[in-house]
C-alpha cells in the first residue's frame, strides 16, 4: 500500500486552504495587488475601446457584498456609450478594407533598383531583375484598378514587379505588336498565388509605356452582382442588357488613364445617335469625358470609341483589354429578364463585348462588327482562385482552361462534358479556343532575385542563403510567389 | 466387445488346461472341423452368450450336443426374453393412436423413430465424422495421385482468337453443382474488331451500346440469364450483337448530333512514375553538378561580400540615419516655408 503514489486532490487542497483561512472577506484590503486595483476581479484591460469588460468589472465591484452566483437582473438597456470612440462613417470600414497602399515609407530604398521602361520592356536581359513601375504609370494603373488590396505593395518604398519568364513573353508580346499583326488574346491561369494579377498589372504597365490603350475591368464581379442599374439595349436579337453607370465609370477611368495617348487622335467618322456636340475634331479623350459625363450615352460612346480605336490606317494605337476574375463572368447573373428568368452574363452588352474580342470571333447576335482588331492588341483575361464563384460559373472555364493548357504542352487534355450539367455550354464555347497562359512557380533564379529584394527593402531581417532560399521554396511549394512572400514578408511582420 | 473377446481367450486357455471346453469354444472347434459357417448357430451363442448361459463348461461334445438340443428346445423361450430386453427398431415403432384426434396420421417414411439404446460399444458420431472425412480426404489423393494425371492427354494447346472471332463469351460451371448463376453468358467485344464497319457507324454503335461500352479499355460487356440455359442465353446475346451490328449500319439515322454519354464511367487514374525522376547515373552526376554550382556561387558570393543580409542592411541603414540627426522641426517648417515660396 506504502507504494501507491499519492495523486493530489485539488477539491481536497481548495478545501484545505479554505478552511485554514476562513472566509476572509477583507482579503482585497491586505492584498496590496487587489487593493491596487480596487476590484476583486483581474483588472480589465483598458487598451481595448470596444472593450466591456471594464465596466463589467466595475458592475461586479460594486455588487461584491451580495450574494455570488447567477441572479435574474431586468434592467432598461443603458444609453451609456460603451468605447466613448465614434462609430465609423458609412462606407469608412469598406473604404479602409479596399484601401490601396502603394508605399511605405519605413521600408528602405533599394540601392540599384531598375526602373520599367520602354526600353526595359524589349531587354531581354531583364529576367530576374525587379523593376520599378514608374511613378506616371502607377497613377494610371491605380486608375485602371490594377492594384490590388491584398497584394502586399505596402510593405515597399515603391511598386515593383519581378521579371519572371511569363512577364517577359508579354513583354515580347508587347514590344513586337504592330499594325495588322494578330492580337495576343489569352486567359492566364494558374494555381492561387502564382502571381496571375500581378502578370495583368505588368503587362498593363508594360502596354502603357508602349503608349497602348488599356481598358480594364479590374472586379467583374461587380457586372454581374445585380449592384449597377441595367436596361434592355433595342433592337437587338437575342436581347441584349447594357449598364450604363458601369459604362460610364469604365469610360471615365480608360480616358483618365490613357489621356495622353487619346488626345493625340480625334474621332473621324460620324456616329450616329450621338449629342450633336461629338464634333469631327473632337479628341478621343474628351469623346470618352463625353460618354463619362452623361451616362445616357455612356454605352453608345463606349462602342463608337471601340470604333475610333480600331479603325484601321489611322495610326491608332494598339488596344489592351484586360479583366480579373474571368470566372465570374462565366454564367449567370443576377439581373432579371422581363419575364423574372436570370440574364446570363454573355447577355449583357459589356461582358460580351469582352467575350467576343477574348474568342476573337462573334458569338451570334447584333455586336459582331468588329471582332479584330486591326491596330494589334491584347486581350487578357485572369482566373482568380481566391475569389472562386459556384461551380456552374467555374466548371466551364476550367475545363476550356485545361484542355488549352493540354493543348499547348502538345498533352491529351480532359474530355468535354456534354452531359455535365454544372458546364455553362456558351461560355465553354466562347472559350474553347482561346490560348492558355499558365503561370507556373518561380524558378530559382527568379526566387533568390525576389528575395533579395525582399531583403534589401529591410522587409525580410536573414541573410538570402542558399540554405535559406531553398527552405523558403520548399515551403512555397517550389516557388508559389504568394506564398513566398507570406513565408518571407507576411512571417517576418 | 474387446473385453468380451479377451474374457474369451482367457476361457480357451482354460478350457486347454483343464479339458473342459466353453461353449464357444466348442461351438469354434466344430466350425473349424467342418469349415462352415453356421450363421443361426453363432446367434444362438450370442444370444446365450447375453444370458450368461454360454460359461458352461462341457466335457466333451457330445454333451455339448446334448445341451445343444436342450438349449434348441428352449431357444424360442430365450429369444422372446431377448427380445423383450433388446426390442429392435421394428418393434419400437410408435404404435400408431387410434382416436379422434390422430384420425388420418399415417407414418411417412421420414418419420423419427427413437435411437437404439447405446450400449457403449462404438465411437462418438463425431468420431464417426473424422473417420469419413478421412476416408474422403484419402479418395480424393488417390484420384489425384492415380486418375488427375490422365487428365493431361486431354489438354488443348491454346488458339489466340482470330480476326474472324469477334466475340468473347464466358461460361460459368460451378462443377456439377446446380446453382442459379450456371446459365448466365457473358459476352465481349471491342467495337473496332467487328467487321464492316465505318467510323460513324462504329460511334453509332458505341452510342446504342449505352453504359455496357467502356470507353476506358474500348470494350462493350453484356449478359444475359434470362432464360433457362445457358445454350439460350447464348444464343440471345449472339443476336443481340446481330441487332446492334444491323442496327448501327442502317443509315437512316448515324446518331452524329448526340454525343457520347460516357458519365457512367469512372475513369481509373493511374499515374506512371515519370521517367525523369528514375535515379539513374547520368541524373545523379547532373543534380550533383547543379548542387556544386550553387554551393560555388554562395562560396563566392560570401568571399566577395555580396551576400545579401537585410539584418545587416537594415543595421546600416539604421546607423546612417543616426549619424545625420534628425532636422529639427524648426527647419523642417522653414524648409516647408521656402519650398512654398
Amino acid at each position: 500500500m506504502a507504494s501507491i503514489p499519492v495523486r493530489p486532490c485539488l477539491r481536497r487542497v481548495s478545501r484545505a486552504l479554505a478552511e485554514s483561512n476562513p472566509r476572509d472577506t477583507h482579503a482585497h484590503l491586505t492584498n496590496p495587488l487587489r487593493r491596487w486595483t480596487g476590484s476583486t476581479l483581474p483588472r480589465a484591460s483598458s487598451s481595448s475601446p470596444f472593450s466591456t469588460s471594464t465596466r463589467l468589472a466595475a458592475a461586479a465591484a460594486a455588487s461584491s457584498t451580495r450574494r455570488t452566483g447567477s441572479t435574474l437582473k431586468i434592467s432598461r438597456k443603458s444609453n451609456a456609450p460603451t468605447s466613448g470612440g465614434k462609430p465609423p462613417g458609412r462606407g469608412e470600414r469598406k473604404a479602409f478594407r479596399k484601401k490601396i497602399v502603394l508605399s511605405n515609407a519605413n521600408a528602405l530604398e533599394v540601392d540599384g533598383l531598375g526602373e520599367l521602361s520602354p526600353r526595359a520592356v524589349a531587354d531581354p536581359a531583364a529576367h530576374c531583375r525587379v523593376l520599378a513601375l514608374p511613378g506616371a504609370v502607377v497613377d494610371q494603373l491605380r486608375l485602371l484598378g490594377a492594384f490590388k488590396p491584398t497584394q502586399g505593395w505596402k510593405y515597399f518604398r515603391r511598386p515593383a514587379t519581378l521579371m519572371r519568364a511569363e512577364s517577359l513573353r508579354l513583354a515580347s508580346v508587347v514590344d513586337g505588336m504592330a499594325e495588322g499583326k494578330e492580337p495576343f488574346r489569352a486567359i492566364v491561369s494558374g494555381e492561387r498565388g502564382t502571381g496571375k494579377s500581378a502578370l495583368l498589372t505588368q503587362a498593363m504597365a508594360m502596354a502603357l509605356l508602349k503608349n497602348w490603350v488599356v481598358i480594364s475591368i479590374p472586379d467583374p464581379k461587380d457586372l454581374i452582382l445585380g449592384h449597377t442599374d441595367y436596361a434592355p439595349l433595342p433592337d437587338t436579337e437575342p436581347q441584349l442588357y447594357f449598364q450604363k453607370a458601369y459604362t460610364a465609370r469604365l469610360l471615365y477611368n480608360t480616358a483618365r488613364a490613357n489621356r495622353d495617348v487619346l488626345r493625340e487622335h480625334t474621332v473621324s467618322q460620324a456616329h450616329p445617335g450621338l449629342p450633336s456636340s461629338v464634333s469631327p475634331d473632337m479628341t478621343l479623350d474628351r469623346f470618352a469625358q463625353l460618354g463619362a459625363r452623361d451616362s445616357d450615352f455612356a454605352w453608345p460612346v463606349f462602342r463608337a470609341l471601340w470604333a475610333e480605336l480600331t479603325k484601321p490606317g489611322l495610326g491608332r494605337p494598339p488596344v489592351m483589354l484586360a479583366l480579373d476574375g474571368l470566372a465570374s463572368l462565366a454564367g449567370p447573373t443576377e439581373y432579371l429578364s422581363a419575364d423574372v428568368k436570370p440574364i446570363h452574363a454573355l447577355d449583357l452588352a459589356q461582358v460580351r463585348h469582352f467575350f467576343e474580342q477574348l474568342a476573337g470571333r462573334s458569338l451570334g447576335g447584333p455586336l459582331a462588327a468588329e471582332q479584330r482588331l486591326p491596330n494589334g492588341g491584347a486581350v487578357l483575361a485572369a482566373l482568380s482562385q481566391s475569389e472562386r464563384p459556384p461551380r456552374t460559373h467555374t466548371a466551364a472555364v476550367e475545363l476550356a482552361v485545361a484542355q488549352n493548357e493540354a493543348r499547348a504542352a502538345a498533352a491529351e487534355g480532359p474530355p468535354a462534358r456534354p452531359y455535365d450539367r454544372d458546364i455553362d455550354h456558351r461560355v465553354y464555347d466562347a472559350l474553347r479556343e482561346v490560348r492558355a497562359l499558365k503561370v507556373g512557380a518561380l524558378s530559382r533564379e527568379e526566387a533568390r532575385a525576389l528575395v533579395e529584394y525582399y531583403a534589401k527593402s529591410g522587409a525580410l531581417m536573414a541573410p538570402v542563403s542558399e540554405a535559406f532560399l531553398a527552405e523558403k521554396l520548399a515551403l512555397a511549394g517550389g516557388g508559389v510567389v504568394g506564398e513566398l512572400e507570406r513565408g518571407t514578408v507576411r512571417a517576418g511582420l | 466387445m474387446c473385453a468380451r473377446r479377451e474374457h474369451r481367450d482367457e476361457d480357451d486357455e482354460d478350457a486347454g488346461d483343464a479339458g473342459e471346453m466353453s461353449l464357444r469354444a466348442v461351438f469354434e472347434s466344430e466350425n473349424k472341423a467342418s469349415k462352415e459357417i453356421w450363421p443361426d448357430k453363432m446367434s444362438q451363442l450370442e444370444a446365450l452368450e447375453e444370458l450368461g448361459l454360454a460359461d458352461l463348461r462341457y466335457k466333451t461334445l457330445d454333451d455339448a450336443d446334448a445341451l445343444q438340443d436342450e438349449l434348441q428346445a428352449q431357444l424360442p423361450a430365450i429369444r422372446r426374453q431377448v427380445d423383450q430386453l433388446y426390442p429392435t427398431r421394428a418393434d419400437a415403432r410408435p404404435q400408431k393412436v387410434d382416436d379422434f384426434w390422430h384420425e388420418g396420421d399415417q407414418l411417412e417414411p421420414g418419420d423419427e423413430f427413437e435411437d437404439d439404446a447405446f450400449d457403449h460399444d462404438d465411437i462418438s458420431s463425431l468420431a464417426h465424422g473424422e473417420l469419413e472425412r478421412q476416408r474422403e480426404v484419402r479418395e480424393l489423393m488417390r484420384v489425384a495421385a492415380w486418375e488427375m494425371p490422365l487428365l493431361g492427354k486431354l489438354a488443348k494447346e491454346f488458339q489466340p482468337p482470330t480476326a474472324a472471332e469477334p466475340l468473347r463469351f464466358r461460361y460459368t460451371t460451378y462443377l456439377g453443382e446446380e446453382h442459379p448463376a450456371a446459365r448466365k453468358i457473358v459476352v465481349e467485344f471491342c467495337p473496332g474488331d467487328l467487321p464492316d464497319l465505318t467510323r460513324v457507324q462504329r460511334d453509332k454503335l458505341i452510342k446504342l451500346c449505352g453504359a455496357r461500352y467502356n470507353p476506358q479499355t474500348e470494350i462493350v460487356r453484356m449478359s444475359s440469364d434470362a432464360f433457362e440455359t445457358a445454350a439460350q442465353n447464348k444464343r440471345y446475346l449472339g443476336d443481340m450483337v446481330l441487332s446492334l451490328l444491323r442496327e448501327a449500319r442502317d443509315p437512316a439515322d448515324t446518331f452524329e448530333d448526340v454525343p457520347f454519354d460516357f458519365r457512367h464511367h469512372k475513369p481509373k487514374l493511374w499515374h506512371a512514375f515519370p521517367k525523369q525522376w528514375l535515379m539513374t547515373e547520368e541524373r545523379k552526376k547532373e543534380l550533383d553538378q547543379r548542387r556544386t554550382q550553387r554551393y560555388l556561387a554562395e562560396v563566392e558570393r560570401i568571399e566577395k561580400g555580396t551576400l545579401v543580409d537585410g539584418a545587416r542592411i537594415v543595421a546600416k541603414h539604421m546607423k546612417q540615419t543616426a549619424a545625420a540627426p534628425e532636422p529639427s522641426l524648426m527647419e523642417m517648417v522653414g524648409q516647408r516655408r521656402l519650398g512654398a515660396s
